[in-house]
């Protein structure tokens, strides 16, 4: 009897699952994406499930309070924040493309950079979209670098922009008077503090970006820039030498004298919270004044950039080619595209991220509004940080240099 | 020395939980301070969200319902291992030991292109599914171990007694395996609710549970919020795993010895 | 239908385990280079190749076995006397293992760094008793080279697992053959030493095998809390997989079959030191 029993259980089990698996996903109608009115009408009581990183509580808060209830209202479109990873995200493009799922649950991704030059070569986005986004149309300069080249990746219309971010330096100015202003200076500036700094171990992202830097005051950077896709090894590794020499240098003054790195720049910026490092690295423009308004760094930190700049890129949103909700998700980049989302997001309070939006496109009125948003304490203005901006390497050189920096520079 | 030992080990498991719980409402604690310079309640406010908890609740749910289910299924299995000879043995002992001693992404990318086919990716079920498949070792080692002990010499004097097999093993047997199998669920529920890769990669972000709240603030270094989730973590699974500890005291006395796990 | 009864009994763990084979062949696959949603269709070894020849595989390998070489040795010893302490006490027991079990991995390497980095609860106590002036001048405890954070965070984690183990077939044995060797008029420390221990050694060698390929395989804790370099060898693993490039898949695989290759090698340990076990159960049994 009990046996009969299991049996059944198992039985059902196997059922389910079986059941499950014949549920074929129903064919989503036919929408003319190029007719808005026709969009907007299919987009009507959806929901759109939203993927991205989801280690800030800020961006968070800011993607549930305010961007969720705008596409609420505006387009009556429901967006799921679904916090992943981008690595993940694309690991489940992957897998679905692996099994032939067309019924993917993931609508609009957060993405940039080689992430999103992998995704796009294995025809895992759908697309070109943008041209179907009005506030794209409206706002977004087509012609310019960032909405043609990401991470010198060439776009085609496969995303849309969402936020502008750049490398900045935080100290905190009741230790240092004065801080560096170039690469040479922050080399002296350790030399007289050693071991009072280091940066996150690449391929961690900020780290990447921080040895990209170094490079752009060290070696001719447009010609970096210009290397094509297949370059030989020799040719990559003497042209990056001039910086992984610097980094050899500055290797000595590091925390542990540069024999190991902190693993994540979390750690790394917990140490200068702590007051064990004169400076921390952030990708995000705005993080001093947030962390002030949270607490976590004193009241005296202030943010600085290289006079020669720092990097500088923009993310991005795009649709997965399996999308169930292709009118949703369109909705849902047009909201992020609108003023009143750019603006809101630009707020450090909320967020504190550079908005993607032209200059020349915004009228009077929409100008001011970006102008009354308050960047917070200890925070560079967006012209300061605008003016020293340079542009990112091409993404197939970024994962070959992470690779020369760890056999050339740690512990070297 | 008995006594220094257990103090010492108090101290070892109390004293980190101590400091999760400070990290939690602290903001700002420069060195070489010996205490946090500023508190704030944001952690705090963070954890009351509803959001918050309506994910701890599902999350809770589906960790009770993986864990039950492995027990349901560990019962007849760990039955058959003990008591039967069958080919095929020795290589089932083997494979069970797979989801604890095999690389993890090794057959999690394979899972989740196997869950795709199956059309249950991003479904509670195929979670819950996955999660069987890791805590399953477990309750069928403890209840292997238990049946061995109980033995079936008194399942087999009922049975001559005239009672049928059912009866006979739910009579004599069942209730000597009773706290066994609470103590395994129970296992089994703190095994399912930490894991955090396998829910992500077969549940997509659309199957949320409270592991997948506490893990990116960790990686963001947000040490306030990350403080304030991972004592909420301990605690709502000390306190789930403290219930069925106190029911299965109250109706057996005693408590049976189950190994711990490593996930 | 009695010869069927432990196959029907077994079914579901079947379908289960049939799942698991079916997706670790999934990865074997990909390792050989057959994989059709990057373009990749014909078998070859060329990955395996590649990886072999590397240096860095040799160093990854070598650190990822000292590590857990280290953390089992450490966890077992120390899982065993907390055993040989407190077996006599359920309440006890129950405290110290039940808590770190509970504690995701990813949560105690948060708790190390909180305590044992340079700025950390005992560098901060040092600085306190005047033994240090700045955090530079506390030894290097996360991300170093002997991997001590990472060695300690397994510790926690493991020597209640060992703990939960051992103390099983301790409390009988030390019941039954411990109790006789006291009658028979040995000291508590010689009954331990020379019976209740040698008799435990089988469940104390199955949970070291347990517990040194689990942490040879996972990556959280080397990845936090170790070094630069040498990397470990299921971090080196981890971050081929999270390379963006699906061209790189293969080589993720090629280190994961290489790791699946070492989780048999222990699996066969570990039957070898189970049958021990149960020849030992048997003894202390009858």
């Amino acid at each position: 009897m009990k046996r009969v029993l299991k049996t059944v259980c198992a039985a059902l089990l196997l059922c389910a699952l079986l059941l499950q698996g014949c549920a074929k996903p129903k064919d989503s109608a036919r929408v003319d994406y190029a007719d808005w009115e026709a969009v907007l009408r299919a987009a009507k009581g959806t929901t759109v499930t939203f993927y991205g990183w989801g280690g800030s509580d800020l961006i968070n808060a800011w993607i549930d309070q305010q961007l969720a209830p705008y596409c609420k209202t505006v387009y009556d479109v429901t967006v799921e924040r679904v916090p992943m990873d981008i690595d993940m995200i694309l690991n489940r493009l992957i897998g679905d493309k692996a099994a032939d799922n067309a019924a993917g649950g993931i609508d609009l991704i957060w993405i940039n950079g080689e992430n999103f030059a992998t995704a796009k070569d294995s025809g895992l986005l759908f697309g070109p979209f943008c041209q179907y986004v009005p506030n794209y149309e409206r706002y977004v300069d087509a012609q310019s670098e960032e909405a043609t080249l990401d991470f010198g990746m060439a776009i085609e219309g496969y995303e849309a922009p969402y936020s502008n971010a750049q490398l900045v330096f935080s100290y905190d100015s009741s230790s240092i008077s004065a801080p560096p202003t170039s690469a040479q200076a922050l080399l002296e500036l350790c030399r007289q503090n050693p071991g009072k700094f280091t940066y996150e171990a690449p391929p961690g992202f900020t780290g990447s970006a921080f040895v990209r830097n170094i490079l752009n005051e060290t070696c001719d950077y447009a010609a970096l820039a210009a290397l094509p896709e297949g370059v030989d090894d020799a040719t990559l590794r003497a042209a990056v030498q001039p910086g992984m020499e610097f980094l050899r240098q500055l290797n000595p003054y590091l925390w542990e004298g540069g024999a190991t790195f902190p693993a994540t720049n979390a750690q790394a910026d917990a140490m200068f919270m702590d007051g064990q490092l004169l400076f921390s690295i952030s990708y995000d423009p705005y993080h001093v004044s947030s962390m002030i308004a949270n607490g976590q760094y004193p009241a005296t930190a202030a943010a600085f950039v290289f006079d020669a700049g720092t990097v500088g890129n923009t993310n991005y949103v795009a649709i997965a080619d399996n999308s169930q909700n292709i009118p949703g998700a369109l909705c849902v980049a047009d909201a992020i595209l609108s003023v009143p989302m750019q603006a809101a997001k630009m707020d450090p309070s909320s967020w504190g991220a550079l908005p993607v939006l032209s200059s020349d496109k915004l009228s009077q009125e929409e100008k001011d509004l970006f102008s009354a948003v308050p960047i917070g304490e200890g925070a560079l203005p967006q012209d300061v940080l605008l003016a020293r901006r340079i542009a990112e390497l091409p993404a197939y050189l970024v994962p070959r240099i992470e690779a020369i920096w760890l056999e050339e520079v740690p512990g070297k | 020395m008995r006594r220094v030992m257990l103090w010492l080990c108090a101290a070892a498991v109390l004293l980190p939980v101590a400091l999760l719980a400070l990290y939690a409402v602290c903001a700002r604690w420069p060195w070489p301070a010996p205490l946090p310079q500023s508190l704030s309640l944001r952690g705090i406010q963070a954890l009351l969200n509803a959001d918050v908890r309506g994910t701890l609740l599902s999350s809770i749910g589906y960790s009770l319902g993986s864990a039950l289910l492995s027990t349901l299924i560990a019962l007849p299995a760990a039955r058959a291992i003990s008591f039967y000879n069958f080919a095929g043995k020795r290589a089932m002992r083997a494979v069970l030991l797979a989801p604890i001693l095999l690389p993890s992404t090794a057959f999690f990318i394979g899972l989740q292109t196997l869950f795709t086919r199956l059309g249950i990716i991003n479904t509670a079920l195929g979670v819950m599914l996955a999660h069987i498949m890791v805590i399953l070792p477990y309750p069928i080692w403890t209840l292997c171990d238990m049946m061995q002990s109980v033995g079936r010499t008194m399942e087999e004097q009922a049975r001559t007694l005239g009672a049928s097999p059912l009866r006979a093993f739910s009579a004599v047997s069942m209730p000597l395996l009773l706290p066994a199998c609470v103590s395994v669920t129970a296992l089994g529920f703190l095994i399912s609710f930490g894991q955090y890769f396998l829910t992500l990669m077969i549940g997509g972000g659309r199957v949320k549970t409270f592991a997948m709240l506490v893990v990116p603030y960790i990686q963001s270094g947000d040490r306030m919020l990350s403080a304030a989730f991972s004592f909420a973590f301990i605690l709502a699974a000390g306190t789930v795993y403290g219930v069925m500890d106190a029911v299965l005291r109250k109706h057996s006395g005693a408590r049976p010895p189950t190994r711990g796990s490593l996930v | 239908m009695k010869r069927a009864a432990p196959y029907i009994m077994l079914l579901p763990v079947f379908i289960l385990v049939c799942m698991l084979l079916v997706s670790l062949a999934d990865s074997v696959l990909q390792s050989l280079g057959y994989f059709p949603a990057a373009g990749l269709t014909s078998f070859t070894f060329a990955y395996y190749k590649e990886v072999l020849g590397s240096l860095a595989l040799r160093d990854s390998l070598l650190y990822s076995l000292y590590l857990s070489l280290v953390s089992a040795l450490l966890s077992v010893a120390l899982g065993v006397a907390l055993s040989a302490l407190l077996h006599a006490s359920a309440r006890a027991e129950a405290l110290v293992y039940r808590l770190p079990i509970a504690m995701p991995h990813i949560v105690v390497a948060f708790l190390v760094i909180a305590l044992l980095s340079q700025t950390g609860l005992l560098a901060r106590l040092a600085y306190a008793l005047g033994l240090i002036g700045e955090p530079g001048a506390f030894p290097l405890l996360t991300q170093d080279k002997a991997g001590a954070g990472v060695i300690a965070a397994y510790v926690f984690k493991q020597a209640p697992y060992v703990m939960s183990v051992v103390v099983l077939l301790m409390r009988r044995v030390s019941s039954t053959c411990g109790e006789a060797a006291r009658v028979l008029g040995a000291s508590p420390r010689k009954a331990f030493f020379y019976v209740t221990l040698p008799l435990c050694m089988p469940a104390v060698s199955t949970a070291f095998i347990i517990v040194f390929a689990y942490s040879f395989g996972a990556y959280e804790l080397p990845f936090l809390l170790g070094a630069t370099l040498p990397r470990a060898f299921p971090v080196q693993a981890y971050t081929e997989f999270l390379s963006p490039s699906l061209l790189h898949r293969p080589y993720a695989m090629v280190y994961n079959a290489l790791m699946l290759l070492f989780g048999v090698i222990f699996i066969a340990l570990y039957l070898v030191a189970f049958k021990r076990l149960m020849r030992y159960n048997k003894a202390v049994y009858a």
